[in-house]
């Protein structure tokens, strides 16, 4: 209303002032295109190679050929960036000679291309050294990269699935581990972000050149590097004929057919690729009612292009063999999952490279070509066959909707850095004339999108839900494309249709599959079945339902065997944790040590009163500080300075990871994961604005500034949840530390924020919501991804969080140290706070020794890199943990520019000391904070009576708790 | 005199009770476990709040110092208590009036259209935390539903953070809770109009009963006078021992504990601070709170329709 007004006045001045209207329009709109020239001022030239896409790439040389000439790079004399040669030894990848390629160091690779035009590059390589993660391999041709996406090949490693020794999968108890094993192989390059098929291209002009790589983590062996174009298979028409040619024609077998069990799967291409155990069916095979037996693979976490499994077999009887599928495939409603077969590294012909698998609630059971089904013939020997996730058809669909996406986005941004998020509906923002584009270009993208949707009802056969987004979004290009001067006011739903465009994108990459088994039988033979008949599946539910009282689900493992009494283990978090941590205590710690561990997953609100009525467990995991304090004041919890080698174990965190777990002198916790805030920016949209990252708070103060003026916001996690009434802050206490303050005094009995220094941070603090207008609340991955906030502070674990839910910005983003404040001698102070959880050993547990042996095992590097690798394995990077363990975290999956930025902040950043009654200040600084921004209080006087308060909480709990 | 007379009562009832013992015998399973887990924990918690428990140690006897602690020095208290009297006596009338008018329009319905709108109404307190909408309708971000209604017909300028505004919040948990007023005392009126039988409504019209109102003053209330007791006790418990709303809308504590509610105070000592013994204490007081207000309604009740 007040907005209208405004308008209203600014009119009636202009009116009288200029004494005509036409005068007042080409003024308004001459803002409006002033506004839009800051935003296109600094668009990257297309000449930069460095700052290109992949797509923009393939434009540059649209016309070059694609010469079927090959040239392979001289390996043998490969140099690093210091020129020195690369080491060369053979026997380490199939191709002879090879040059070992260490992590971090350019290496660089000198060929000579006979022809100039796009080819691809087929490298053979080995990894050395395991890691839970693909190596992420830069390329740079000629020292500079191609295109942005060339930062991101990913070279896997094989996996194998092993049991420990003496154990099998008969023993349901047991869980294998996936190991990697050395062995090479040879990949097409293909960038993360390509949502189509084809591998690369690589532009290359006749005459010598050069390719630098560089791994980011793990050294490689590098055998051959060749470019090439890539192979197509043949139609199965041509492989019949040629097979005719030399006299194999199909003819039935007389061979009992071979099963080739997912479970049994001889390499994997990630380690996240393990078996499962499914007890959907009761034909699943194999199959026991009183076990818990991996029968299957894949599932959920078998999604991604160039993901595969791979299966060794041996043929006696030469001759066509029917390929049957035993598979689920309840992912994707309304639609198919692909996957390209490969038969001893080739595909054998062209309809093996996408092999379909349907939509069913149920298993199913499909064959190679189903109703006219095609056959492989096989010779005698041993074979592998392969099958790797592709896009199938699929891929044109995927590039579109991509590129679109991509063309959407910066639409939106432009509109809105004229109009603000919430336009005003009365105001006439004339885009026609800001934004000459735009409408032609909406009503381009809506018939763009009706086409890739006609395309996707042409080959699902249904428009469903699948469309449904699609539809909306095209349908409001097309409004659009007609009359542009409606977006402002449908500004909304425009960008809420371009999140759910994007996350259609994301889910439609996506190509789950479990698989049962694979089944090679003769071509009369008959079909396995895909599910059981009525009663039997009948019985087995009742069966199941009886067995179930005899299970115990809380105990993931208790051990009988051994005669000493095993220590107590409680978690309180998800299954999926408590499995890897089971597997982690059994083939580490109790083969080390000989110590039998009992894990049990229990609800943490149990734990008090199991503690206090003494039977609770020796040691928990996963607490949070402040309820380890809230133990250790009570006198539930054992001091762990007491032991005598508490010395090297404290050398393995952060001193400030430990402060958390300090009383006095005693250390009442050892700290499992960590972490603290850093700096999120967004690249692309703070070039466009001809911003750098703030490196000081006046800064990011003249940032915020620049934003605003384009409507677009800073974002922080906000102190106006009602979640973080407990929680101090992190920004908070960036000001503060940075300042020089403290929360409490050394003593932990006063809070002494109302000193001066305190004062000073808590009204900086109150001024981002005060003075410089930061949302009280906002949906800071929406607003990241879509660029509203391109510059936030969050956790480090927000990393995994837009990885995983906006990977259509993968790349576009990176992270930074907080800003900091400049000191006396120069240097900068990026202090802000950290914050664990930890892992407690309790008075009242019976073997201390054993349960402390277990702690220093639990906190040691090498455990917490094991566990590391498996929970993101299990878990995918949703689930990456952050160990307080120095060197485990040095060398966890980060990538090294992120693990420097975390490292950097960790390493300056403090703890806030847990004291008696310390629950209270959070909650008060909070109230504070919310009292100055809603009710216009003044910062000094309301942040005195606040710290009163606190003062007397925590003199009250000391006198109960008989502290002073 | 009076000592022979009351062991001669005594004497009676265990007579009384030797002859019908296969009575106690069929109450005892349920007594049995009715003092195990209703009246020992009562008895227990009273116990209790004369101690300083922190549940992990051993509980230390401090008199009365919980009590005097709550009354003369605990403003948050005072704050608490005021925030449920406000809040019960909104919501408590009104949430019952609404029920009652509520269950008497549906019960001039049709069969259908009766057992449709019935559970339509009983639906917001079945569907356990379904009221947590009201947390997006109140989010302080600026897509919240309120913010971006009324930022878009131009009320407002600049979003409010309704939950963690204490100006907003105690208003907010009383509107929401009103919306999930319809809960088992809803029903019991039903049951109490769909049980009252036609022939005393035509008894009535023969004895000069001329409107509606009267009918249902005169005849419908009073015949339904154990339904609305029960409603009444249900809802009054109900409200004075309301913390989920408060808690999952605002958070406990709230900002400045504006939207605090008796229980909320409670929680916060047992689970936040871990002091069960003072927590004790104020379960106490509530306890006996709830039980003079049930009384005095109790009295009032019996007047209508007289």
């Amino acid at each position: 209303m007040r907005k209208f007004l405004c308008w209203m006045v600014s009119l009636l001045l202009l009116l009288s002032s200029f004494a005509g209207y036409g005068t007042f329009v080409s003024a308004a709109s001459a803002d409006a295109t002033a506004g839009q020239a800051v935003s296109s001022g600094e668009v990257p030239s297309s000449t930069d190679s460095e700052n290109i896409s992949y797509e923009e790439y393939r434009q540059m040389y649209a016309e070059a050929e694609y010469p079927a000439e090959t040239a392979a790079a001289d390996v043998k004399n490969a140099v690093d960036a210091a020129g020195k040669p690369l080491s060369v030894e053979k026997g380490h990848t199939a191709a002879g000679e090879a040059a070992l390629v260490k992590e971090q160091t350019p290496s660089t690779f000198v060929v000579s291309v006979p022809k100039t035009g796009w080819y691809q590059l087929a490298l053979c390589y080995e990894v050395t050294t395991e890691r839970a993660t693909d190596i992420q391999l830069t390329l740079q041709i000629d020292g500079r990269l191609p295109f942005t996406e060339a930062e991101g090949f990913s070279l896997s490693q094989l996996w194998e699935e092993r049991y420990p020794e003496g154990a099998d999968a008969a023993d349901d108890s047991i869980r294998p581990s996936l190991v990697a094993v050395s062995g090479s192989q040879t990949v097409m390059l293909s960038a993360h972000a390509n949502y189509s098929n084809d591998d690369s291209y690589f532009y290359f002009t006749a005459g010598q050149h050069t390719v630098t790589l560089t791994g980011d983590r793990g050294d490689f062996w590098v055998g051959s590097l060749l470019l090439c174009q890539p192979q197509t298979p043949k139609s199965y028409a041509d492989y019949l004929k040629g097979l005719a040619a030399k006299g194999i024609v199909p003819s039935a077998l007389d061979a009992s057919p071979i099963r080739l069990e997912g479970e049994a799967a001889t390499l994997r291409s990630q380690s996240s690729l393990k078996s499962i155990a499914d007890y959907s069916s009761c034909v699943t095979s194999p199959y026991d009612i009183h076990k818990d037996l991996l029968n299957t693979v894949g599932g959920e976490n078998w999604f991604g292009r160039g993901q595969w499994l791979e299966w060794n077999f041996t043929i006696e009887t030469a001759g066509f063999y029917r390929v049957f599928f035993r598979y689920k495939q309840n992912y994707k409603a309304g639609t198919y999952v692909a996957r390209r077969l490969y038969l001893d590294g080739e595909t054998p012909f062209a309809e093996a490279s996408c092999v379909q698998f349907s939509y069913n609630l149920d298993w199913q059971v499909s064959s190679l070509g189903d109703e006219e089904p095609m056959y492989l013939y096989l010779e005698p020997g041993a074979h592998a066959l392969r099958l790797e996730v592709t896009y199938g058809q699929m891929d044109t669909i995927l590039v579109e909707v991509q590129d679109c996406v991509d063309a959407l986005n910066s639409l939106y941004r432009n509109v809105m850095m004229i109009t603000g998020i919430s336009p005003d509906s009365q105001r006439d923002y004339d885009l026609t004339s800001a934004l000459p584009q735009a409408q032609s270009q909406c009503a381009e993208l809506g018939q763009r999108l009706y086409a890739v949707i006609d395309a996707l009802v042409a080959q699902t056969g249904s428009k469903g839900s699948e469309t449904a987004v699609l539809e909306k979004m095209a349908l409001q290009l097309t409004e659009l494309g007609r009359d542009i001067e409606l977006l402002p006011t449908r500004l909304d739903a425009f960008n809420s249709n371009i999140s759910s465009l994007a996350s259609w994108l994301s889910t439609a990459t996506q190509q789950p599959l479990l698989l049962d088994f694979i089944q090679l039988a003769s071509m009369d033979g008959d079909a396995p079945v895909a599910n059981a008949v009525w009663y039997r599946a009948l019985w087995n539910e009742v069966q199941r339902f009886f067995v179930s009282f005899f299970e115990d689900y809380d105990s993931i493992s208790t051990e009988e065997s051994s005669d000493e009494e095993p220590i107590t283990i409680w978690l309180g978090v998800g299954r999926d944790q408590a499995l890897v941590v089971n597997q982690l205590i059994r083939n580490g710690f109790t083969a080390e040590t000989g110590i039998p561990v009992n894990l049990r997953l229990i609800s943490m609100t149990s734990l008090m009163p199991a503690v206090a009525s003494n039977a609770g467990p020796d040691v928990a995991m996963y607490q949070d500080q402040s309820t380890v304090i809230n133990y250790a004041l009570r006198n539930a919890i054992y001091d762990l300075n007491q032991w005598e080698d508490i010395d090297e174990v404290r050398s393995r965190f952060y001193d400030q990871s430990l402060r958390c777990y300090e009383l006095g002198d005693a250390l009442y916790g050892l700290p499992e994961s960590i972490s603290c805030y850093v700096l999120y920016y967004r690249k692309d949209i703070l070039k466009e604005l001809n911003l750098s990252v703030p490196n000081t708070w006046e800064e990011l103060y003249q940032a915020i500034t620049v934003l605003e003026k384009n409507n677009l916001e800073f974002g922080i996690p906000s102190s106006f949840t009602t979640a973080t009434t407990t929680t101090v802050s992190p920004v908070f206490l960036s000001y503060l530390y940075q300042k020089g303050g403290q929360v409490y005094d050394s003593t932990g009995s006063q809070c002494i924020l109302n000193n001066g220094v305190g004062v000073q941070a808590f009204n900086e603090f109150c001024e981002l919501y005060t003075k410089y207008g930061v949302s009280l609340k906002i949906d800071l991955l929406t607003r990241f991804r879509t660029g509203q906030s391109p510059l936030l502070m969050n956790a480090f674990s927000f990393s995994n969080e837009l990885a995983v839910s906006a990977p259509e910005i993968n790349g576009l983003w990176d992270i930074a140290l907080l800003p900091g404040t400049q000191k006396e001698d120069g240097t900068l102070d990026r202090s802000t706070g950290v914050t664990n959880t930890g892992a407690v050993m309790f008075s009242n547990a019976r073997n201390k020794e054993n349960a402390w042996e277990f702690l220093k095992w639990w906190t040691r590097a090498d455990a917490q890199q094991s566990y590391a690798r498996a929970i993101e394995s299990a878990l995918g990077q949703s689930g990456r943990w952050n160990s307080a363990n120095i060197e485990a975290l040095s060398n966890s999956a980060w990538s090294t520019k992120e693990l420097s930025v975390i490292q950097a902040q960790l390493a300056v950043s403090k703890a806030l000391p847990e004291v008696a009654g310390g629950y209270y200040t959070g909650r008060s600084i909070n109230n504070a904070i919310r009292t100055v921004v809603s009710s216009y209080e003044e910062p000094k006087e309301t942040l005195y009576e606040y710290v009163k308060e606190i003062n007397d909480e925590l003199r009250q709990k000391r006198r109960e708790l008989g502290l002073d | 005199m009076g000592k022979p007379f009351k062991e001669g009562k005594a004497t009676l009832l265990l007579r009384e009770a030797g002859r019908s013992w296969q009575m106690y015998v069929l109450l005892l399973p349920f007594m049995f476990f009715f003092f195990l887990f209703t009246v020992y924990p009562v008895v227990a918690s009273l116990v209790v709040s004369f101690t300083e428990y922190n549940v992990l140690e051993a509980p230390r006897f401090v008199g009365l110092a919980n009590y005097s602690r709550l009354f003369l020095e605990d403003t948050v208290f005072k704050k608490a208590l005021g925030n449920t009297i406000i809040f019960a006596v909104v919501t408590g009338p009104l949430g019952y009036i609404i029920s009652f008018f509520a269950s008497w329009i549906i019960n001039e319905l049709g069969r259908f259209t009766k057992a449709f709108l019935t559970f339509i109404f009983y639906i917001p307190s079945i569907s356990g935390t379904v009221y947590t909408i009201w947390g997006l309708i109140f989010d302080s971000d600026i897509y919240g539903y309120a913010n971006s209604f009324l930022m878009k017909m131009g009320i407002l300028s600049d979003p409010i953070d309704w939950l963690t505004n204490e100006n907003y919040i105690l208003l907010i948990i009383i509107i929401v809770q009103l919306w999930m007023s319809m809960g088992t005392g809803f029903l019991a009126m039903r049951a109490g109009f769909a049980t009252t039988e036609p022939q005393y409504y035509e008894a009535g019209a023969i004895d000069g009963i001329r409107n509606r109102w009267q009918e249902l003053w005169y005849i419908t209330i009073p015949m339904m006078a154990p339904h609305l007791t029960t409603a009444a006790v249900l809802q009054i418990t109900a409200m004075f021992s309301n913390a989920t709303v408060s808690t999952t809308l605002a958070g406990n504590p709230s900002t400045n504990y504006a939207g605090h509610l008796i229980m909320n105070h409670f929680a916060d000592f047992s689970t936040v601070r871990l002091e069960r013994g003072y927590a004790s204490a104020i379960a106490t007081v509530l306890f006996v709170f709830i039980f003079v207000v049930n009384r005095l309604v109790m009295k009032a009740l019996r007047k209508v329709g007289t």
